[in-house]
């Protein structure tokens, strides 16, 4: 779908910067004496703005790392509501995280957060993508839910 | 309901959940989250959730581990790898099993500018194993030693497994890193060893090369392995040296790896957004996991579980040599269930406060552990490197064939798990001098 796909954009971008940002503090500090004052804050949030905007492309092709050695030992009929288990414990512990995620950006966006350190570097953009990439999450299960159940009822139907 | 019951019970739902097809880090969230509101009520849930995810992956410390993604997807791309693999093959020509032994150099190069034993394995079998299967070798073998090889990313920095232990006991990155170093070269050095000791007694499992190669050949592929060695003076002699910290090594690794290519000119922007979207991805998966293992380690703890069985095993007068025994136990049997990221995140939060109070070293716990990891990695029915291996073989390997093939490296893991624990100098001496 375009939507995490547009998400993980943003992530491989991010993590590009954070490259960047990483090598010419140690690039400019070495040879200029200069160091990038808000390398720690900014290498830090990008990085966590990457992992949780990464989540729904991951989710989407299911490639969270699973134990399938005994799903052979399951019978067959046991897939779809094996699948819907799994799908709702995805469900619950991202809300969970969803739930405080926007919290925090929420309380972040209302003061305009910035880093107390180094420059003023603004930190509440991170954590609102943060927000944005564990919702994303929510809507992908959801969708995948909705494929799952309807699957399964149009397998009841026509066996 | 006491701390020992709670933590069974936890642990049985997991595995449950887990045998079930849950993906691990939604049946350790899932399970630490029924055991936070059960015991403790919502309100500490709440928080948990709330701050954990958040704070584990902004940290800067643990930059280093899309990082390390990054710069093995670039090196991959690159093809630096298979550079290496055919000066260690062009060089070793006339050495019996040359085609082994250059597997394990190449392996333990590549572990060098990529921390992850599956890309290893998974890269190795598709550039390795057609080549010695075309000069006859066995082929059990030829995979068992890629799978084996595959191994030494897992010590050699820029280890993955190293960073996640790091996140899960807050013990420094660059010490664990440089710790690694020692035990991983024994390692490639012992496989070297018995590999030579196997084809004494089986020397149809590798027939001599048949191919002419000139003094030419091997200058002209040895002139192409300086970009190895200027990722690794890069990122572990940065470290070492102390000129940056670890997630700063892994930006310049990272860097290094995209420069190298570019002026190789061997990846376009094409492969370099791959790489970046591949690294996303992975670290995405990793971070979920360690994040949801914080998470299941803390509900352990606030349910007493972790202090009854610490009591348990200090009153039980076990000491260190029966805790490691202990250890090594639940990790032979779980390591044949459960993967070895996974493994990690679900043993080390119990483990490691034992060993704490046990007063063993941490460094040294943690490069025991690493080892006892990578030994899971290889272990079949679940060894996650033996799949990687079967998966990029495209049916040239038989699951029976290989699981046959790795066993003598299993052997010669637990040979080298034995010098590490009779001489723990050989882990702890590194890190001392930094």
């Amino acid at each position: 779908m375009l939507f995490e796909r547009i998400a993980s954009g943003f992530a491989a971008v991010a993590l590009a910067v954070v490259m960047l940002v990483g090598v010419i503090d140690i690039v400019a500090g070495e040879f200029l004496g200069v160091f990038l004052a808000f390398k720690v804050d900014m290498s830090g949030t990008l990085t966590a703005a990457a992992i949780f905007l990464a989540w729904p492309l991951v989710q989407s092709r299911n490639e969270h790392i699973n134990v399938d050695l005994f799903s052979g030992i399951f019978p067959r009929w046991s897939v779809i509501p094996r699948e819907i288990i799994a799908k709702l414990a995805g469900f619950i512990v991202f809300a969970l995280i969803a739930r405080g995620t926007w919290i925090l950006a929420l309380d972040s966006l209302a003061i305009r957060e910035k880093s107390a350190a180094t420059l003023g570097y603004p930190i509440w953009p991170a954590k609102l993508a943060c927000a944005v990439g564990a919702s994303l999450v929510l809507l992908v299960i959801t969708l995948q839910l909705i494929r799952l159940i309807r699957d399964a009822v149009a397998r009841k139907e026509h066996p | 309901m006491g701390g020992l019951e709670t933590g069974l019970i936890a642990f049985a739902a997991l595995l449950t959940l887990l045998a079930m097809g849950v993906p691990v880090a939604f049946a350790l969230g899932l399970v630490a989250a029924a055991g936070m509101y059960l015991t403790v009520g919502v309100t500490f849930l709440y928080t948990t959730f709330q701050t954990t995810p958040y704070t584990l992956t902004s940290d800067y410390t643990f930059v280093v581990v899309p990082m390390f993604v990054l710069m093995g997807g670039i090196a991959g791309r690159a093809g630096i790898i298979a550079d290496l693999y055919t000066a260690a093959h062009y060089m070793l020509d006339r050495i019996k099993g040359s085609l082994l032994m250059a597997t394990i150099i190449a392996q333990a190069g590549f572990a060098a500018a990529s921390g992850s034993t599956v890309v290893a394995s998974s890269v190795f079998t598709r550039m390795a194993l057609p080549e010695m299967l075309r000069f006859g070798y066995n082929g059990g073998i030829a995979g068992g030693c890629i799978a084996a090889a595959g191994t030494l990313a897992g010590l050699i920095p820029p280890s993955i497994a190293m960073v996640l232990y790091a996140m899960l006991t807050t013990q420094p990155v660059g010490e664990l890193l440089i710790a690694g170093i020692i035990p991983g070269v024994l390692t490639a050095g012992a496989y070297m060893v018995g590999v030579r000791v196997m084809l004494i007694f089986r020397p149809e499992w590798a027939p001599p090369s048949k191919m002419t190669i000139t003094w030419g050949m091997r200058g002209r592929a040895m002139a192409k392995v300086w970009s190895v060695l200027l990722l690794m003076t890069l990122v572990m002699g940065g470290i070492y040296a102390g000129y940056y910290p670890p997630s700063a090594a892994g930006a310049v690794g990272a860097a290094g790896a995209l420069v190298i290519a570019l002026s190789m000119r061997r990846i376009g922007a094409r492969e370099i957004w791959e790489a970046l979207l591949e690294a996303a991805r992975i670290s995405a998966m990793i971070f979920a996991i360690v994040i949801a293992g914080l998470i299941f380690s803390r509900f352990l703890l606030i349910s007493g579980f972790i202090g009854e069985v610490r009591a348990f095993v200090i009153a039980s007068e076990l000491g260190v040599t029966g805790f490691l025994l202990v250890t090594i136990a639940i990790f032979l049997v779980l390591g044949m269930f459960i993967d070895s990221v996974s493994l990690l995140v679900i043993a080390v939060p119990f483990l490691y406060p034992i060993a704490q109070a046990l007063q063993i070293d941490p460094i040294w716990f943690a490069v025991i552990i690493i080892k006892l990891i990578e030994i899971a990695a290889i272990t079949p029915p679940v060894g996650l490197n033996l799949y990687a291996v079967l998966a990029a073989a495209n049916g040239a390997l038989k699951p029976g064939e290989l699981f046959r093939g790795i066993t003598p490296f299993i052997a010669i893991e637990f040979v080298v798990l034995g010098l590490l624990i009779a001489f723990p100098a050989l882990v702890t001496w590194l890190p001392t001098t930094m």
